[in-house]
C-alpha cells in the first residue's frame, strides 16, 4: 500500500503583523474573560478567603506547566492550528482531526458565552440607570440581540485583518487591566489605611483543604489563553521567540491579576458593616458568582460601575480572541484538507481566512442567539481540558521522536517531569470540574461524534500529507515465515551489497525475515511530490541487495519518504516489530553534534530493537575477535554477535575488561557462563584484564592483534549523545580495524532508569 | 496563629515564586537560543549543559 502525496503549497499566505505585545494581550484577554468575575465569588464561597488566593496561585502554576508545553511546541511548529498541529505531528491524522474539530467548537462556544455575558452586563447596567423602559422586547431577548450584534462586530474586526484584531484586542485588554488595576490598588490602599481588614482572612481555610480541589477544578479552564496564542503561528512576527514568551508572560500577568483582585475583594468588605452578618467571606460567598461585584461595590465609590466596565472590556477582549482562535483552528483543518479546502481561502486584500471566519461566525451566532449559551459553554471547558491533556502528551512524544529535526525556539526545563505532572493534576481537577448540564452532555459528545463521522467520510480520504509525515512510496511484501526480523536500511547501490554481506551470517544464524528499507531523501526546500524523482537510487540499492539475499531469506522491500531518515528508520522498525537493525558506518562524521552521524546516532539511541553498526567490515567471518566488555545487555549482545561472526575453522574470541584503578572488576568467566549461549563460551579463550585510567587507549592498544572488534555501545545513550566522549564511541571513532558496535534493546528497567 | 494561614501563605509564595522562576528561566532560554542561533534539541541541550558547567 502506498500513500498519496499532494502539492501542499498555498498561494496566498496570512500576513505577519502580531508583535509580542499583541500576542500577550490576546492571551491575557482570553484568560481573564469573565473568569475573574464568576470565579472569585464562587471560589470564596467554596473554599474561603485564603482558599481563593491559593486556588489562583496553584492553578497559575499548573497552567504554567501546560503553557510551557504549548510554548515549546509552538516554537518548534509555529503554524496556525495550535493543538491540531501538534497532534498531527505527534499522532497523525485521526487524532489531530478530532483535536482541531474540538478546538474549533470550544473556542467558538466560548466566544458565544462572552458575547452573551457582554449583553447581560451591559443591559443590566442600563436597566439600573432606568434607560431601558422603552424596550419593546423582553430583557432576555434584548440581551440575545446585543450578544449577536457585538459578536457580529468582532467577526467584522477579525475580517479586517490580524493587525486590526490584535490592536483591538490589546486595546480592550488594556482597558480591563486598568480597571482591574484600579480595583487592586484600592484593595491595597484600604489595607494600608485599615490593617484590621486583614482579619477577613481568618479563618484562612474555614472549609478545609479538600475544598481547594473543587475551586481549582472549576476555575482552571479560565487559564486557557495560550491556546489563542498558539493559533497565531502564521501571523506572529518572530514566532519562535514571541509565541513562547507571550504564553509565559500572559500566564504570569493573569495569575498576578487574579491574586490581586481576589485579595481586594476579600478586604473590600468591612466586617460588621451594614448588611454584613457573620464572617466577610460568608457574606461574599453567599452571592456566588456575583460576590466579586458585591465586594467591589463595598470597596470603593462607583464600584458597581467599575465592575460593569471591566466586564464589558473583559468579555469583548475575550470574544475577540476566541473568534480569532476558532477561525485559525478551522483554517488549519481546511489548509490540510481535513475540511474542504475552501476553509483555507484567504482574502487577497485583508489576508484573513474569510471562509473559516464565516464558519466560525455561524457557530458563535447560532449558539449565542438560539441556544442556552451557559449550558452549551460548559461543554467547552471539558474540551479544552482534553486538548491540554493531548498537548502535554504531544510535547513528550515530539521531543523524543523529532528533537533532532525540528528547530526549537524554546525548550521547557524539568522535562518530562512538568508535562507528566500537568497531566496528573489536570486529571485530578477534571473530577472536580463543574458538573455539565444535560444539554452539554448531549452537545459535547454529539460534536465529537460528528467529527469522527466527518473524518471517516471525508477527511481520511481527502487530507494531504504534511512534511512531517512518513510516506510509503513503494512496498513489496514477502510471505512471513520467520519470527526474527532484521531490517537493513540501504542508501545507495555501492554500500548495499557490502552491508548485506556483513550481516549475512547473522541473518543465517537467526533464520531471519529480512526487511530492506530505503528512505528517500528530498531536499528541505522541495515539496513532497518531488519525492518520487529521488527514488531511483534507492530502487537500485534495494535491487542489488535483493539479488544477494532473495535465494536464502524471505525479503520484504520498502521505499519510504521522510524529511528525517533516522526517524523514518525508527518508525519503520517500530511499525514492523523489527528485532535487529543492521547499519553501515564509513568512519568520521563531519557533523560535530553527532558521534556516528545524524542518522546512526538517533537510531542507536531510540530504535526499539537491537542495533548493529558495521565499520570497515569486508568479510562475513573472522578468525580473531576482540570483545571489550563491561557487563550489561550490550556486552551480552556483543559476545553473541562475535560468536556468530567467529570462523568455525579455528576462529576464537578474546573478551577484554579494562577497569580504572580501585573500581570493581567484572568476572568475565562468570558473566559468560551466566549470560551467554554455551556455543559462544566454547569459542572464548582466556579472558584478559587490564587496569588503566585511560580505558579507550588500553582497548586500542589491544586491537592490533585482532581481525575484528565487537564492542557494546555506551549503556547511557542519552548521555553519550550529549557529551560525545564515552569509551565505546571513542574506541569506534579511533579504531582502524574492522569493527561492529552493538546496542541491545532496552528492557523496561533500563528504560525507566534512563528516563529518571 | 492559624496554622492553615501559615501553611497557606508558604504554599502560595512557593507556587508563585516557582512560577516566576520558570518564567524568567524560560525567557533566558528563549533569548539564548535565538542569540546563539541554536536549532535542534541536541544543540540546545549541549549549550545548556555547557552554560551550567561554567
Amino acid at each position: 500500500m502506498t500513500d498519496r502525496i499532494d502539492d501542499h503549497s498555498i498561494s496566498t499566505e496570512l500576513s505577519r503583523e502580531l508583535k509580542l505585545f499583541h500576542l500577550t494581550m490576546m492571551g491575557v484577554g482570553m484568560m481573564i474573560g469573565a473568569g475573574v468575575f464568576l470565579g472569585v465569588g464562587n471560589a470564596i464561597h467554596y473554599s474561603g478567603p485564603g482558599g481563593v488566593l491559593l486556588t489562583f496561585a496553584l492553578n497559575g502554576l499548573v497552567a504554567m506547566f501546560t503553557a510551557m508545553s504549548y510554548a515549546e511546541l509552538s516554537s518548534a511548529i509555529p503554524r496556525a492550528g495550535g493543538a491540531y498541529n501538534f497532534a498531527r505531528v505527534a499522532f497523525g491524522r485521526s487524532t489531530s482531526f478530532v483535536a482541531g474539530w474540538m478546538e474549533w467548537f470550544a473556542s467558538s462556544v466560548a466566544g458565544s458565552l462572552y458575547a452573551v455575558t457582554f449583553g447581560i452586563y451591559t443591559l443590566h447596567y442600563f436597566e439600573q440607570l432606568g434607560l431601558l423602559a422603552w424596550l419593546p422586547v423582553e430583557l432576555h431577548t434584548a440581551e440575545k440581540i446585543v450578544a449577536i450584534l457585538v459578536a457580529s462586530l468582532f467577526v467584522y474586526i477579525n475580517y479586517r485583518g490580524a493587525s486590526e484584531t490584535g490592536k483591538t484586542g490589546a486595546l480592550f485588554t488594556l482597558g480591563q487591566m486598568i480597571t482591574l488595576g484600579i480595583i487592586g490598588i484600592a484593595g491595597i490602599w484600604i489595607v494600608v489605611k485599615e490593617p484590621s481588614r486583614l482579619q477577613n482572612f481568618q479563618p484562612f481555610l474555614p472549609l478545609g483543604w479538600s475544598k481547594l480541589l473543587v475551586t481549582m477544578g472549576f476555575t482552571y479552564v479560565a487559564f486557557e489563553g495560550y491556546e489563542v496564542i498558539a493559533q497565531a503561528g502564521d501571523e506572529a512576527i518572530e514566532p519562535q521567540r514571541n509565541l513562547p514568551k507571550a504564553m509565559l508572560y500572559s500566564i504570569f500577568f493573569v495569575t498576578l491579576t487574579y491574586l490581586i483582585v481576589a485579595f481586594a475583594a476579600v478586604v473590600g468588605v468591612k466586617a460588621g458593616s451594614p448588611g454584613v452578618e457573620g464572617a466577610v467571606w460568608e457574606w461574599i460567598g453567599s452571592f456566588n458568582e456575583k460576590g466579586f461585584g458585591m465586594a467591589v461595590q463595598r470597596l470603593m465609590p462607583f464600584g458597581g460601575f467599575l465592575v460593569t466596565l471591566t466586564v464589558i472590556f473583559a468579555s469583548t477582549s475575550a470574544l475577540n480572541a476566541t473568534i480569532y482562535s476558532a477561525t485559525r483552528a478551522s483554517y488549519a483543518l481546511g489548509r490540510d484538507q481535513m475540511l474542504p479546502n475552501i476553509f483555507s481561502k484567504i482574502s487577497l486584500k485583508q489576508k484573513t481566512p474569510y471562509v473559516a471566519l464565516f464558519g466560525t461566525a455561524v457557530i458563535v451566532l447560532v449558539v449565542a442567539g438560539l441556544l442556552p449559551t451557559m449550558d452549551v459553554a460548559s461543554s467547552a471547558s471539558m474540551m479544552f481540558l482534553l486538548l491540554f491533556f493531548l498537548v502535554n502528551i504531544c510535547v513528550i512524544k515530539i521531543r523524543r521522536d523529532m528533537g533532532d529535526e525540528l528547530q526549537y525556539g524554546y525548550l521547557m526545563p524539568f522535562f518530562p517531569v512538568l508535562p507528566i505532572l500537568a497531566i496528573i493534576i489536570q486529571a485530578t481537577l477534571a473530577i472536580w470540574m463543574h458538573s455539565m448540564s444535560m444539554i452539554a452532555w448531549i452537545i459535547a459528545p454529539g460534536w465529537i461524534l460528528t467529527g469522527v463521522f466527518i473524518y471517516f467520510l471525508y477527511s481520511k480520504s481527502h487530507s494531504i500529507s504534511t512534511s512531517y509525515e512518513i510516506i510509503t512510496l513503494e512496498e513489496e511484501k514477502a510471505e512471513e515465515t520467520a519470527a526474527y526480523r532484521v531490517m537493513i536500511p540501504v542508501a545507495n547501490p555501492n554500500n548495499a551489497i557490502q552491508l548485506v554481506r556483513n550481516g549475512f551470517k547473522l541473518l543465517e544464524a537467526k533464520q531471519a525475515q529480512v526487511e530492506l528499507l530505503n528512505m528517500v531523501k528530498v531536499p528541505e526546500q522541495l515539496p513532497l511530490y518531488n519525492a518520487e524523482e529521488y527514488m531511483w537510487e534507492g530502487r537500485e540499492a534495494i535491487t542489488e541487495a535483493m539479488i544477494y539475499l532473495t535465494t536464502y531469506f524471505p525479503v520484504t522491500t520498502t521505499i519510504r519518504y521522510c524529511r528525517n531518515v533516522a526517524r523514518g528508520i525508527i518508525s519503520a522498525a517500530r511499525e514492523k516489530r523489527i528485532n535487529m537493525i543492521i547499519m553501515g558506518w564509513k568512519g568520521k562524521t563531519t557533523r560535530k553534534d553527532y558521534i556516528f552521524g545524524s542518522t546512526i546516532d538517533p537510531v542507536i539511541q531510540k530504535a526499539p530493537s537491537n542495533v548493529l553498526v558495521f565499520k570497515n567490515c569486508s568479510e562475513t567471518l573472522y578468525k580473531k575477535i576482540l570483545v571489550p566488555i563491561s557487563g550489561g545487555p550490550n556486552s551480552r549482545l556483543a559476545l553473541e554477535v562475535a560468536g556468530i561472526m567467529c570462523d568455525p575453522e579455528g576462529g576464537y574470541i578474546v573478551p577484554l575488561n579494562v577497569s580504572p584503578p580501585g573500581s570493581e572488576i567484572l568476572d568475565i568467566e562468570q558473566f559468560i557462563a551466566k549470560e551467554c549461549d554455551p556455543v559462544v563460551g566454547q569459542k572464548v579463550l582466556e579472558p584478559r584484564y587490564k587496569i588503566s585510567r585511560q580505558i579507550s587507549d588500553a582497548i586500542l592498544a589491544e586491537v592490533e592483534d585482532f581481525d575484528l572488534v565487537v564492542i557494546g555501545a555506551s549503556n547511557d545513550q542519552a548521555l553519550a549523545q550529549l557529551i560525545r566522549s564515552t569509551i565505546p564511541e571513542e574506541v569506534a571513532d579511533r579504531c582502524d580495524k574492522s569493527m561492529v558496535m552493538v546496542k541491545a534493546t532496552e528492557g523496561f528497567e533500563t528504560l525507566v532508569k534512563r528516563i529518571i | 496563629m492559624d496554622i492553615n494561614l501559615v501553611l497557606g501563605l508558604i504554599i502560595m509564595v512557593l507556587a508563585f515564586g516557582f512560577m516566576v522562576y520558570l518564567m524568567l528561566y524560560s525567557r533566558k532560554n528563549i533569548d539564548t537560543i535565538a542569540e546563539k542561533k541554536l536549532t535542534n534539541v541536541r544543540q540546545i541541550m549541549r549549550e545548556m549543559r555547557h552554560d551550567r558547567s561554567n
